[in-house]
């Protein structure tokens, strides 16, 4: 009788096994970053230590903090992020959720996580990876070139500024960069929360860094699973230079301010 | 041995709902399809018809760049969740051939695979694409657009310019719901990416036709969109001051049947979809 149970449960696995195998993603257990690589069974230890208070047990940023965040922790079951050099719609590279874990998320609860090894942070990303199938089912698409920087002259700036006229940025952002254009209010996220355009004018760092490189390719790729879409369809890489130049003019005191406005950015958007 | 195969039956059980929960989320679909060339084959075709009271359709007030999107001075927008026609036909439903191995090669006609903004309204509301091929958008309006895509895909594409296609590959299958986040509250539409050619869109009579169909007996499924509002968020518009709502819609419903195709003639198949 038991032996008879044991062949049941044999067929019973054998036929569940490829159903988990292509469906539930846990069998994408590395990440590659560089020469690391990354073990999600690591990552799983560390993960119950730092992230599950936010991102919950499931991934699906239920933990028991969620409720004092806004914005909310990412639910990574939906597999969407913000922060990518893949163009919008792709999933991203390891790499960059790599660099997002070490970077942490400036003006949200998202903290940096600077003091674990990139060992760790490798490993974390392997286990972040497993609540989607998406790393399971798809590639990640090419990264969007990012093009030689062009001299920061008047002439760019004032070309970017028509750049930011033509392609509508101020609908969402408002003339000034302020966040406050006539499409703002109607704003939600991929979770239908609430969610404002960047205020450039309080000079916070941006969510996906901070180099002018990194603001060259948060309008290019978008932050998918919120309203800001992604622009590379539409600019050459002599405009995207010229709007990256005259972004930064927004930006009041860009560097000065900026020693301060990490702590200002977090009360305003409370 | 009979508690042997009521145990089996459990455990197969078991492990078929257990498959099943692990890929809820994925698209409903099926995993292969093979072109042949169908030489011997039949056609479907139908009615879908509303059976009941028809329900209230909502409208929202068009709150936003009322020369571009109203051009005809009308204040509110019809969602065009649930379209009846006169005679009680429902257009914009999509009925498909469930589980189909082989048949026709692809041969979804174009319109349905390119997408227009036009007077801040989505043409048309239903779109199919092939998986793995491009869905084509393009704005012929003058004000912004943007096409934010959730669902089987998450592109997040803006029409700052007018007239100008911008090709995305719909890589997994599924259904893709369209939303404007440029103040156009009541723009919406659905993608649904198929793996087989058996997909048909409604007309305003509620007709459809499958043809090329391999003879043998099918399930056919007739897909709509949910019309009802599930919940909706208001919000203060502050360059118009009105107030707005951004409306969730309740989940797509389906209804399934059978049908025996032979060769060389049409069978029909009606549908009767209702509020419950
Ligand atoms: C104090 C709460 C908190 C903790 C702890 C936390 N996070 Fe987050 N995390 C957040 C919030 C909030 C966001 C979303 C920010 C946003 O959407 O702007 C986020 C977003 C993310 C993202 C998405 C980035 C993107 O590109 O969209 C990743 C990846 C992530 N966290 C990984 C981790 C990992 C790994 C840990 C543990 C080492 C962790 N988080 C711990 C709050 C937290
Ligand atoms: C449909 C509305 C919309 C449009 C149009 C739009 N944005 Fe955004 N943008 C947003 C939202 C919302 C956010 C905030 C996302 C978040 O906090 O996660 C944002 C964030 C940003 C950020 C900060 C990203 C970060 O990492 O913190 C930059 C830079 C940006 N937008 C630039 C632009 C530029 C340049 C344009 C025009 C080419 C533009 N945006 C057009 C809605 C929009």
């Amino acid at each position: 009788m038991t032996w008879t149970r044991i062949r049941i449960l044999l067929v019973a696995t054998a036929i569940l096994w490829p159903s988990l195998l292509s469906c539930s993603g846990v069998f994408a257990q590395q990440s590659k970053i560089g020469n690391l690589t990354g073990q999600a069974k690591r990552g799983k230890e560390l993960y119950g230590r730092y992230c599950v208070g936010c991102h919950g047990s499931r991934g699906d940023g239920e933990g028991e903090n969620a409720a004092y965040l806004n914005p909310k922790p990412r639910d990574f079951t939906m597999g969407l992020f913000k922060c990518r050099s893949t163009p919008s719609g792709s999933i991203p590279l390891d790499s960059d959720l790599f660099d997002t874990v070490g970077r942490g998320i400036d003006t949200t609860g998202m903290p940096r996580w600077l003091p674990l090894t990139p060992q760790n942070r490798a490993d974390l990303v392997a286990y972040v990876k497993t609540f989607s199938g998406r790393f399971v089912e798809e590639k990640p698409d090419k990264p969007v070139d990012i093009a030689t920087e062009t001299p920061v002259t008047p002439e760019s700036i004032q070309r970017g500024s028509e750049v930011y006229q033509s392609l509508k940025c101020f609908e969402c952002h408002g003339e000034k960069g302020r966040g406050d254009g006539p499409s703002a209010s109607s704003l939600r996220d991929s979770k239908e929360n609430p969610i404002v355009p960047y205020d450039f004018t309080i000079g916070t760092r941006f969510k996906c860094g901070e180099s002018d490189r990194d603001l060259y390719r948060i309008f290019m790729t978008g932050l998918d699973g919120t309203p800001m879409p992604s622009y590379v369809n539409w600019v050459t890489p002599a405009q995207a230079w010229d709007l990256v130049h005259y972004l930064r003019t927004l930006q009041a005191d860009y560097g000065e301010k900026s020693k301060t406005a990490d702590h200002k950015g977090l009360i305003a958007r409370r | 041995m009979g508690e042997f195969i009521k145990n089996r039956r459990a455990i197969f059980g078991l492990a078929l709902c257990l498959a099943a929960v692990s890929c809820a989320g994925r698209a409903a679909g099926q995993s292969d399809y093979t072109a042949i060339t169908v030489g011997d084959a039949g056609t479907i075709s139908g009615i879908v018809r509303w059976a009941g009271p028809i329900p209230k359709i909502p409208r929202l007030p068009i709150t936003k760049n009322a020369e571009v999107c109203s051009p005809d001075g009308e204040k509110t927008r019809d969602l065009e969740r649930l379209v009846i026609g006169a005679d009680g036909g429902v257009a914009n439903t999509v009925v498909y051939l469930k589980n189909i191995s082989q048949g026709k090669a692809m041969d979804l006609p174009d319109a349905v695979q390119h997408l227009d903004q036009k007077s801040c309204r989505y043409i048309p509301h239903i779109l199919l694409v092939a998986q793995g091929t491009d869905l084509q958008m393009k704005s012929s309006d003058s004000v912004l657009h943007t096409i934010h895509m959730a669902g089987a895909a998450s592109n997040n594409i803006p029409f700052p310019f007018q007239n100008q296609y911008i090709p995305i590959a719909m890589r997994r299958s599924g259904v893709v719901d369209l939303k404007c986040n440029a103040g156009h509250v009541w723009m919406n539409a659905e993608v649904l990416v198929v793996k087989h050619p058996y997909y048909a869109v409604t007309d305003n009579h509620g007709f459809f036709k499958l043809t090329d169909v391999p003879p043998g007996e099918y399930e056919i499924e007739a897909w709509h969109e949910g019309w009802r509002i599930a919940s909706e968020q208001k919000v203060l518009d502050v360059g118009s001051q009105v107030e707005v709502s951004r409306p969730v819609y309740s989940e797509p419903i389906t209804w399934a049947k059978k049908v025996v195709v032979r060769k060389g003639q049409t069978s029909d198949v009606q549908f009767s979809i209702s509020e419950n």
